[in-house]
C-alpha cells in the first residue's frame, strides 16, 4: 500500500481475470489485465459492444469481484474484501454516474442527491440538503429540487446524477456511458458539466465510453479488445489544445 | 487503512430515511397495490375473525336458551346441596326443576302429563312464553307459575276439554290454569318426553303429595352464570364448577349437554361453525396470497434501488433494515386502516342480520381482535421475508447490468414458510388442526403438483400440437406462455389457487345448505302421532290426509326391554346395567327397506322373506353394550321373550326429524305381537286449530308437539344460512379483488412486450387478439387446476370433517373452466387497455 502512496497511485490492477460459465464453457472476459490509474487522471475505457468494458469498469469500482488477479482502490485490497467491506470503501470515496441515470424514482432530485451524503453517516439531514442544493446548483438546477426523475428530461437526470456523485466529495468518479441515452447536444453539455467539476474539484475520472468525443476529452484511452487491454498514447500537447478547445 | 463494514449510516438516520422513502413511494403510488393488498388481508381477516366469534358467541347462547342453562345436571334423585352451595359460592346462579309423569284431572276428563316443577329463580336463560288461550301467540316472562296456578300446554288443554281460568287435579291438590305454555327455555327436543306439558311450583309439590319414595322422577339443576360476567370469566368459573363436579357425580347423575337432547341442532351448529371455521381459513390463505404477490412485486421493484444503494455504500444489513422498516411501517398503517374498515364491515353484517337475532349479538372477545391484528404481521413475514431476504442479496453490479437477479430463496423454502404462517394462524383460529391441515397443507401440496402436472402437459403439447396452423396472433399468445413455464406456472398456482378458494366455499356452502334443507325442510314434520293400533292405523292415516296434513310413513311400534346378550342377563353385568337403554323399554319395529337417514356399517340389511328372525343395531348403542354382528339379543315384550340374531349395525342421523329406532327387527319376529304404530306429520301453524278436533277424535293417541323445538332449530338454521351467505360474498369478493392484484402484478412484461409490438405495426385489434387469447389460455388451464384441487379438497372435508355425502358434479366441469376463461380474459383486458388506448412511446417512457 505504501508504494501505491509513494507512486501517488489511486488504482491498480494487477493480472486481473474474470471467467464466467456460459453453458458448459468456461468464457474468459477480462484476461490478464494490468492497470494503474494515477490521482487526478481522466481516463476513457472505449472498446467494442461485450468487450468486457463494463465488466473491467464493474470490478475496479468494487461492484464485482475478479476470478483471479489483484485489485486495488484508494489503498485497500478489493480482492481481499466481502462486498459489504467493498461498499464501505465505495461510501468512503467512489462517485458514480450511470448510462441510465439510476435515479431512485420515488425521490425527488434534492433528495435523489442527498442520499449518498446521509449514507456516510457524517452528515444531518438537513447538513445533507445544504450541500444537495449547493451541487444541484451548481450543475444548473437551482430551481429544480423537488421534481421527481419523471418531471425531469433525460438531459437534467442526468445533471442530477453528476450532483449526486460530487455531491459525497468522492476521490474517484466512474461513469458507464453517461452520453449514451443523451442527444449529442445535451451529451455535449454533460461533458462539460463533468469536465469542469472534475477539474474543481480534483476527481480521478474513470469512463466507459462509445463516444469518441468524450473519450478525447480524457488524459488516457484505454481500449479494450477481447478482453485485454491496450494503451493508446496521447499527444498530451494535442490533447491540451483538445480540451481548451471544448 | 481499515475497512469498517458497519457503515456509519447512523440508526436513526436509517429510520428517517426510511420514512422518507416510504412517504415518497406511497405519494408516487409505488405501494398501492401491496397496501392494498394488506388492508384487504386485515380487513377480510377482522371481518371474519370478529363476526364468526360473535356469531359464534351468539349460537352459543342460543344453544344455552335451549338448554336452560350453561351446564345443566340431570338426576334421579334430589340434587345435593353441596353443589347448588358451591355454585353458588363461586357466583353463579341456579334453579332447580323437578319432572315426573302424573296424571291431570279436569271433570270427566283425565289425561297423563309431564309434570315440570320450577323454583322461583326460573328460567335462569332462554325465554319463557305464554298466552292466555290455546294456539295463539304467546308474550314473555321472567318468571314461571305463581303458587296455586299452573301452566298448560295447549293439546293439554285440548285433551281435558277446558280453557285458561278453570281449574285441574294434580295429586292431592286444585290448582288454577292461570296460562297456556307457547315456549319453554329448557324443553329441548327430547324424542320420548311423549306426554303434554304442565308446569308448577316446586313448592306445590309436597302439599299434592306428587313424590313418593321410588317414584320415576328427574331433577334438574340448571346452572348459569350472572349476564354481567364475561365471556371469559364465564367460561372459566362453569369449567371450574364442571371441573369440581365431574368426580363427583354419582351413577345417577349426568351432565347434560345440548348435543344429548337436541341431536339436529347440535349436527346444525357444529356444521355452522365448521363453515365459519372454513370461510376464516380461506380467507387468511387468500388474504396470504394478495401479500405474497405484493410483496414479491415489491422486492421485483426495488431490486434497482437496493442495487444502487450497494453501489453508494449501503451494507446489506443496512439494506434490509432499510427495507424491513418500510415493511414494519407499511404492516402497522395497513393494520390499522384493515381493522377500522374491518370493524365498520362486521357492524354491517351484524346490522343486516339484525333482523334474525332476538337479542343483541355478544361482542368479539379480546382474542377475536388480536388475531386480526395479528394477521398483517403473520403473513407479512411468511410471504414477504424471504422477497425481502433476497432484496439483501441485490448485487451493486445491477446497476451495470440490468439484468442481474438477486439468488433467490429456493421455491420449497418460500413455500414451506408461507404455509407454516398460514397453519398457524389458522390453527390459532379455528383450533381445528385437521381442517386446517387439509385446507393449508393439503392444499398448496395438491396445487403444486398439479402445477407440476400442468408444465409437464404444456411440454407435451407443445411438442405434439401442430401450432404453425394457427394465426400468428395465437401462436405468439402460445409462444408466451410457454417460453418461460416457471413463470407462468407461477401464474397459473396463483391464478389457480384464487378460484380454487372461491370454489371451495361455493361447493361447501350449497352442499351444507342442501344438508341442512334435507334435514329441516320447511314442511318437515312439526308433530309426531304415537300410540296409534292397528284398528286406527287406516282411519287415522286418512284424516291426516284428508286435513293435509302430510303423514309420513307409519312405523309399527312394540316396546321391548333388552334382556340378554348371547344369554347373559344383561341386569347381572356390572358394565351394562347401568346403561339407560337397559333402564327401559326400546321402541322396536321392523322395516322392509333402510330407512332414509340410517348407514350400514357393518353386516347386511335383513329383508323380511329371512326365514331366521334377525335385526339391525344402531352402531351408538352396540359399541356401547359391546353387542357385534351374529350376537343373539333377547327382548322380552309384553311377557313373551322373543330371540333375534344381530345381522347388521346401523348409523343413524339423529339429525333428521323422523322417527328413528335403535333395533330395527324382522317382521316375522314382532308381526304377532301387540303393537302400536308411530308416525310423523306436518301441521301448518294457521291450522293448528284442526288439531283439537284430531285430538277428540282419537283421545288415545298420542301427540308430540315438536313444532317450538324446531321452530328454534329453524330460526337458528336461517340466521346461520344467511350469515353462511354474507360470508360466501365477502369472501367471493375479496377473491376477486387478489384476482386482479395478482393480475396486475404481472401486467410490466405484457404492456411493455404489447407497447413493442404496437411499435412494430400490429393493429390494436390485432395485439387484443393476441392478449387475450393469452389469458383465456391463463384462465383455462387455472380454471381446470383450481377444480380439481377444489374437488379434491372438498372430497376430503367431506369425508373426514363434515360427514356430508360427497358427488362430484359434472356441471362445474363444464362452466368452471369456461368462466375462469372469461373471468381472466375480461379482468386482462381491462388491466392492459392502456396498451391500446394510449400512444405505444407514452407506455414505453412509463416503464
Amino acid at each position: 500500500m505504501s508504494q501505491l502512496v509513494q507512486e501517488n497511485l489511486l488504482l491498480k490492477l494487477t493480472k486481473l481475470s474474470k471467467t464466467v460459465k456460459s453453458g458448459l464453457e468456461d468464457l474468459n472476459i477480462l484476461q490478464g489485465i494490468d492497470l494503474e490509474i494515477k490521482q487526478g487522471e481522466s481516463v476513457a475505457i472505449i472498446g467494442a459492444s461485450g468487450s468486457g468494458k463494463s465488466t473491467l469498469l464493474g470490478i475496479i469500482a468494487g461492484l464485482d469481484s475478479a476470478s483471479s488477479g489483484e485489485s486495488w482502490l484508494l489503498g485497500h485490497a478489493l480482492h481481499n474484501l466481502d462486498e459489504d467491506q467493498r461498499a464501505a470503501v465505495r461510501s468512503e470515496g467512489v462517485g458514480f454516474v450511470f448510462q441510465n441515470f439510476q435515479l431512485l424514482p420515488g425521490l425527488n432530485a434534492l433528495e435523489n442527491v442527498s442520499l449518498p451524503i446521509e449514507i456516510t453517516g457524517q452528515y444531518s439531514l438537513k447538513e445533507a440538503q445544504v450541500i444537495a442544493k449547493k451541487w444541484l446548483e451548481k450543475v444548473g438546477l437551482g430551481k429544480r429540487y423537488h421534481h421527481y426523475p419523471k418531471q425531469l428530461s433525460g438531459g437534467e437526470q442526468q445533471r442530477v446524477a453528476i450532483a449526486r456523485a460530487f455531491a459525497a466529495q468522492p476521490k474517484v468518479l466512474f461513469a458507464d456511458e453517461p452520453t449514451g441515452n443523451l442527444d449529442s447536444h445535451t451529451g455535449e453539455q454533460i461533458i462539460q458539466i463533468l469536465f469542469e467539476l472534475n477539474q474543481s474539484e480534483q476527481t480521478t475520472l474513470v469512463l466507459v465510453t462509445h463516444d469518441n468525443a468524450l473519450a478525447q476529452s480524457c488524459q488516457r484511452i484505454l481500449t479494450m479488445i477481447d478482453g485485454h487491454l491496450h494503451e493508446k498514447k496521447l499527444d498530451q500537447k494535442k490533447h491540451q489544445e483538445k480540451v481548451a478547445e471544448s | 487503512m481499515s475497512i469498517n463494514s458497519n457503515n456509519k449510516l447512523s440508526g436513526r438516520n436509517l429510520i428517517s430515511l426510511s420514512q422518507r422513502m416510504l412517504w415518497r413511494e406511497l405519494k408516487a403510488g409505488q405501494l398501492t397495490i401491496i397496501s392494498l393488498a394488506l388492508i384487504l388481508a386485515v380487513t377480510v381477516a377482522t371481518v371474519i375473525s370478529v363476526f364468526s366469534n360473535r356469531l359464534d358467541s351468539g349460537m352459543l347462547m342460543k344453544s344455552t336458551e335451549i338448554l336452560g342453562a350453561d351446564l345443566r345436571i340431570r338426576s334421579t334423585q334430589e340434587i345435593p346441596l353441596l353443589y347448588t352451595d358451591y355454585a353458588s359460592e363461586l357466583g353463579l346462579n341456579t334453579s332447580t326443576t323437578l319432572s315426573f309423569p302424573s296424571v291431570v284431572v279436569a271433570g270427566d276428563n283425565m289425561s297423563l302429563a309431564a309434570i315440570k316443577a320450577v323454583d322461583s329463580a326460573y328460567p335462569l336463560k332462554g325465554t319463557v312464553l305464554i298466552s292466555k288461550d290455546a294456539f295463539s301467540e304467546g308474550y314473555k316472562v321472567e318468571s314461571g307459575p305463581k303458587k296455586g296456578e299452573v301452566w298448560l300446554e295447549s293439546r293439554l288443554l285440548a285433551l281435558l276439554d277446558i280453557q285458561v281460568g278453570e281449574q285441574v287435579e294434580v295429586g292431592r291438590s286444585l290448582f288454577t290454569v292461570s296460562a297456556v305454555i307457547n315456549q319453554e327455555s329448557d324443553r329441548g327436543g327430547n324424542f320420548y318426553s311423549l306426554s303434554p306439558r304442565l308446569m308448577m311450583q316446586l313448592s306445590d309439590i309436597e302439599q299434592a303429595g306428587l313424590i313418593q319414595t321410588g317414584s320415576r322422577v328427574n331433577w334438574r339443576l340448571l346452572v348459569a352464570s350472572p349476564t354481567a360476567w364475561t365471556p371469559t370469566l364465564s367460561k372459566n368459573v362453569l369449567n371450574e364448577f364442571n371441573d369440581w363436579l365431574e368426580p363427583l357425580l354419582t351413577i345417577s347423575q349426568a351432565i347434560e349437554s345440548l348435543s344429548d337432547n337436541n341431536q339436529a341442532l347440535s349436527a346444525a351448529l357444529d356444521k355452522a361453525r365448521q363453515y365459519l371455521s372454513l370461510a376464516a381459513i380461506l380467507a387468511i390463505l387468500l388474504s396470504g396470497i394478495a401479500i405474497a404477490m405484493a410483496a414479491r412485486d415489491y422486492a421485483l421493484h426495488h431490486f434497482d434501488t437496493s442495487a444502487l444503494l450497494r453501489t453508494l455504500g449501503a451494507s446489506q444489513n443496512q439494506i434490509l433494515k432499510l427495507f424491513s422498516l418500510q415493511l414494519i411501517y407499511l404492516a402497522l398503517c395497513c393494520s390499522i386502516i384493515g381493522l377500522i374498515l374491518g370493524t365498520f364491515a362486521q357492524g354491517a353484517l351484524i346490522t343486516i342480520l339484525s333482523g334474525l337475532f332476538q337479542n343483541e349479538l355478544p361482542s368479539a372477545n379480546a382474542s377475536a381482535w388480536l388475531l386480526a391484528s395479528i394477521t398483517a404481521p403473520a403473513t407479512l413475514l411468511g410471504f414477504a421475508l424471504p422477497h425481502l431476504l433476497s432484496l439483501g442479496k441485490v448485487s451493486p453490479l445491477r446497476v451495470l447490468r440490468r439484468e442481474l437477479e438477486p439468488l433467490n430463496w429456493s421455491a420449497w423454502s418460500i413455500y414451506s414458510l408461507a404455509m407454516l404462517s398460514i397453519f398457524g394462524l389458522s390453527v390459532w383460529f379455528t383450533q381445528n388442526p385437521l381442517m386446517s391441515a387439509i385446507l393449508v397443507i393439503g392444499g398448496c401440496v395438491c396445487l403444486l403438483l398439479l402445477v407440476q402436472v400442468v408444465k409437464l402437459f404444456l411440454r407435451l403439447l407443445n411438442r405434439f400440437i401442430p401450432i404453425g396452423h394457427f394465426s400468428l396472433y395465437v401462436r405468439f399468445a402460445w409462444k408466451q406462455v410457454m417460453k418461460n413455464p416457471n413463470q407462468t406456472a407461477t401464474q397459473v398456482l396463483a391464478f389457480s389457487m384464487i378460484l380454487m378458494i372461491m370454489l371451495i366455499i361455493s361447493i361447501v356452502r350449497n352442499d351444507l345448505l342442501a344438508d341442512w334443507q334435507r334435514a329441516l325442510p320447511d314442511d318437515a314434520p312439526n308433530f309426531f302421532a304415537m300410540n296409534i293400533q292397528e284398528y286406527e292405523k287406516v282411519p287415522y292415516e286418512a284424516s291426516l290426509r284428508a286435513a293435509e296434513f302430510m303423514p309420513k310413513p307409519l312405523f309399527p311400534l312394540v316396546p321391548g326391554r333388552l334382556t340378554h346378550i348371547n344369554n347373559n342377563a344383561v341386569h347381572e353385568q356390572e358394565k351394562l346395567k347401568e346403561d339407560p337403554a337397559l333402564q327401559r323399554d326400546l321402541a322396536l319395529t321392523w322395516s322392509e327397506n333402510v330407512p332414509q337417514g340410517n348407514d350400514i356399517l357393518s353386516g347386511k340389511w335383513h329383508s323380511n322373506s329371512d326365514p331366521k328372525q334377525l335385526v339391525s343395531v344402531e352402531s351408538g348403542l352396540a359399541k356401547r353394550l359391546g353387542i357385534s354382528l351374529d350376537d343373539e339379543l333377547t327382548f322380552n315384550v309384553a311377557g313373551q321373550s322373543i330371540s333375534v340374531t344381530v345381522s347388521s349395525v346401523r348409523k343413524v342421523d339423529w339429525g333428521t326429524l323422523t322417527p328413528n329406532f335403535y333395533m330395527i327387527l324382522s317382521a316375522s319376529a314382532l308381526e304377532a305381537l301387540p303393537l302400536s304404530y308411530i308416525t310423523s306429520f306436518y301441521i301448518p301453524l294457521e291450522k293448528q286449530d284442526q288439531l283439537l278436533s284430531l285430538i277428540r277424535d282419537y283421545p288415545t293417541i298420542t301427540l308430540l308437539d315438536m313444532s317450538m323445538v324446531f321452530g328454534q332449530i329453524q330460526t337458528l338454521v336461517n340466521q346461520v344460512t344467511m350469515a353462511v351467505e354474507y360470508l360466501l360474498l365477502l369472501v367471493l369478493v375479496a377473491g376477486l379483488l387478489v384476482l386482479s392484484a395478482a393480475l396486475y402484478s404481472s401486467l410490466d412484461e405484457r404492456i411493455h412486450q404489447g407497447a413493442i409490438l404496437r411499435t412494430l405495426g400490429v393493429s390494436k385489434a390485432n395485439l387484443r387478439r393476441k392478449q387475450w387469447s393469452e389469458f383465456a389460455f391463463l384462465g383455462l388451464i387455472s380454471g381446470v387446476i383450481a377444480l380439481l384441487g377444489a374437488e379434491l379438497i372438498s372430497f376430503s372435508l367431506y369425508t373426514f370433517l363434515l360427514d356430508l355425502n360427497y358427488s362430484m358434479q359434472a356441471k362445474l366441469w363444464l362452466w368452471v373452466p369456461v368462466s375462469s376463461a372469461l373471468l381472466i380474459m375480461l379482468l386482462g383486458a381491462f388491466a392492459t387497455r392502456k396498451v391500446s388506448q394510449q400512444p405505444p412511446i407514452v407506455v414505453l417512457r412509463e416503464l
